[in-house]
């Protein structure tokens, strides 16, 4: 109980720092305590890592841009094993057509290149990263938002559900079937 | 006491330090030497060990003979399976109990919960539990009414079911990242629980814990450690029953799901604890006894090829878990990455292959060196293969808890705001909504345990290696020269366990 008192006190100024966008205490989590979906592209000795954040599961009134995607990616020289933190043009791409462009003479804090922009539901997305300060090397990666996601886990399970449900009938008739011909031949032993 | 270092805070990785380097050094010396000194000094006087027959306390025996004890103490952990699926399904994914319950807590702490009480979680099982309910339209007598009972294709009665599916379990969870995912965790969860029942419908008995459940035989293989067992009280009484209810079950009781003769039972791997046999034996000869740690371990006289692969793997990919986590491996990683074009996927599934198969490998080639040195036509490779992979285990599972220990005094604490709101529906039901809460134990603690742990893994390997090796070898001639190799590759996989415990935990925090 006291250590649980201890426990439940212990509230201290931990090691706040930021994961791709969002405040993160301690550095030992391999859990993300947001879980979120990770976008990864990669092209040549570049990978950009890309989260959105599109308020799902977040009241929208409470939201500073309600409606707005925002975008935060960071590129890795996974050949240098380095970030590249230079000048680079943040585009959002609908298909082929830009829909937003951003310029960034150098990379936020914590290597970040984030931009906004109200998306709707039907688009073709993709971010491309244009790193002017590598030859402007193009890095790009498709990406969904969360309304566009299909939430499939909850449907197949169902769809199991239903087939378990079916298998479950078939084996109730033959499981009778069977302890009726078990119980006739009891009988037949006994008389 | 020492401050966390932080290592590379201005490359690609965030890296936070592993134990100091002459912790490490120190264990390795207690390692090498303490090898030595139980070769050299361990008592060959022979003891049968305690044992405390739990059911003495009436007030005990009392609530393992009700019939409803099955589902009293698997109630808890359907409702927290439920808890999970419902909240992985139909709330938030972003602000989300489900990957701090399912992989924080209970996956990290399934293997301490072993360690003290063997199988229990089998007894407690909610997917068993919910199968049960399912089958038997009943909280009470599980008697299967839905089952059509098939007996299970020899082929298949083996460990290696499971092992495939424990691979298949560790590649979702490292390489797909499933422990992010509330949804998918709650998916993985769904699908345990049908084929559970899927097999119960179509197999007899509980043929899904015995060969494929990978958490049952996980929990199993470990379990030969417990302290805790199911056994007959009285070899005579059992030899002069004839019903075997204990077995084959009665009109109101199952008897074991698990296909073993409770009268004969010597090892805990395959027992659950369910108890059924309790309530089933008429003779009231069935005990719950605490006995030593590792008890199973001496008296192992059955060496199964499956058994040895499964304990080799579980070794394997316990410590591709720790692996996955250092600065070189996603070194090696990325370089891969660049120079052969492959997706991460790829070259994570090249990789953990390769771990597997290299830790395969070694221990194979320890075996083969065993037969050369023995140099006896008698004993095949795989005879010593067979027979020294249980004097693996206590090194597998020492590791396992060590590498497990990091994970929940550093992170479980999160669950704490969680439990306030845990469907983040914004609720505040303990105070603890949006708090932050410090971890359970310094860094600094958290080092000397996983260092004793690695160290007294070693010692109980190095202990069970001399129990089976004057078992099974000592009698021949040049015997002894066949416990070489095995110390000299037991002696590397700690060694690699220490290092994997020095080296620095990364995190790409994108700094």
């Amino acid at each position: 109980m006291k250590l649980l008192l201890i426990l439940l006190i212990s509230q201290t100024l931990l090691f706040a720092h930021h994961f791709k966008g969002l405040p993160h205490y301690g550095y030992f989590e391999n859990y993300p305590q947001i879980p979120q979906t990770e976008f990864l592209g990669q092209d040549g000795k570049y990978e950009i890592s890309l989260v959105i954040y599109d308020f799902q599961g977040i009241n929208l009134q409470d939201a500073q841009y309600p409606g707005e995607a925002r975008l935060y990616s960071v590129v890795y020289d996974l050949k240098n094993n380095s970030v590249y933190k230079g000048a680079a043009k943040v585009q959002i791409f609908d298909g082929d057509t830009m829909l937003e462009e951003k310029y960034q003479p150098q990379a936020e804090e914590e290597s970040i290149y984030q931009i906004n922009r109200k998306l709707n539901s039907e688009g073709d997305y993709s971010l491309k990263l244009v790193l002017v300060d590598d030859n402007n090397f193009e890095v790009r990666v498709p990406f969904i938002l969360e309304s566009q996601k299909t939430h499939w886990g909850k449907w197949v399970s169902f769809v199991l559900f239903l087939l378990l449900f079916m298998t479950a009938i078939g084996a109730r008739k033959k499981r009778v079937t069977m302890d009726r011909k078990e119980k006739l031949l009891e009988q037949s032993n006994e008389s | 006491m020492m401050a966390p270092r932080e290592i590379g805070a201005d490359a690609s990785s965030h890296t936070m330090a592993g134990i100091p380097i002459w912790i490490a050094i120190l264990s390795m010396a207690f390692i090498i030497i303490g090898s030595h000194f139980i070769l050299y000094f361990k008592s060959s006087k022979k003891s049968k060990g305690f044992r405390l027959n739990l059911l003495k306390f009436y007030p005990f025996k009392k609530l393992v003979l009700n019939d409803s004890f099955p589902f009293l103490i698997q109630s808890f952990s359907i409702i927290v399976f439920l808890i999970i699926l419902f909240a992985g399904f139909m709330t938030s994914q972003r602000h989300s109990i489900v990957p701090q319950l399912t992989w924080t807590w209970w996956w990290a702490l399934l293997i301490f919960f072993v360690f003290a009480f063997g199988n229990l979680f089998c007894a407690m099982c909610p997917w068993e539990g919910l199968t049960s309910i399912v089958t038997s339209f009943s909280i009470t007598d599980r008697i299967n009414r839905l089952g059509i009972s098939k007996i299970i294709p020899k082929k298949f009665r083996n460990l290696y079911p499971a092992l495939i599916l424990f691979i298949i379990l560790t590649w979702v969870e490292l390489g797909y990242e499933v422990t992010s995912s509330p949804e998918t965790t709650a998916f993985m969860g769904v699908s345990m629980v049908f084929c559970a029942i899927f097999f119960a419908i179509i197999f007899e008995k509980r043929t899904f814990c015995r060969y494929v459940c990978p958490v049952g035989r996980i929990s199993g293989i470990y379990s030969v450690l417990s302290p805790f067992e199911i056994r007959a009280k009285s070899k005579e009484v059992c030899n002069d029953c004839s019903g075997k209810e204990c077995l084959m079950g009665t009109s109101t009781q199952r008897g074991c799901p698990m296909f073993l003769n409770p009268a004969k039972l010597s090892s805990n791997q395959y027992c659950t604890l369910c108890t059924e046999c309790i309530r089933a034996c008429p003779e009231d000869n069935m005990a719950i006894n605490l006995r030593p740690i590792g008890t199973d371990l001496k008296k192992i006289s059955i060496f199964k090829k499956d058994e040895a692969i499964f304990i080799i793997v579980l070794l394997a990919l316990t410590t591709f878990h720790g692996m996955t986590m250092t600065p070189q491996w996603t070194r090696i990683n990325q370089l891969l990455r660049v120079e052969t074009g492959f997706d991460k996927y790829t070259v994570f599934t090249c990789l953990m292959a390769l771990i597997i198969f290299a830790q395969l490998i070694t221990y194979y080639l320890s075996a083969y060196t065993a037969k050369k040195l023995m140099n006896h036509d008698k004993y095949s490779t795989l005879k010593f293969f067979k027979t020294y992979a249980y004097s693996v285990l206590p090194l597998a599972l020492f590791y396992h808890l060590a590498h497990n220990s990091m994970h929940f005094f550093m992170e479980a604490q999160h669950l704490i705001p969680l439990l306030s709101d845990p469907f983040s529906y914004g609720w505040d039901l303990f105070g603890t909504a949006g708090k932050n809460y410090s971890q359970f134990l310094s860094l600094e603690v958290v080092w000397w345990i996983q260092m004793s742990l690695v160290i007294i893994g070693h010692m109980f390997g190095i202990n069970a290696a001399d129990n089976i090796y004057k078992k099974v070898f000592s009698h021949e001639k040049n015997g002894f020269l066949s416990f070489i190799p095995l110390i000299f590759v037991m002696i590397i996989y700690s060694a690699i366990s220490v290092f994997l415990l020095a080296s620095p935990m990364e995190m790409r925090t994108g700094f």
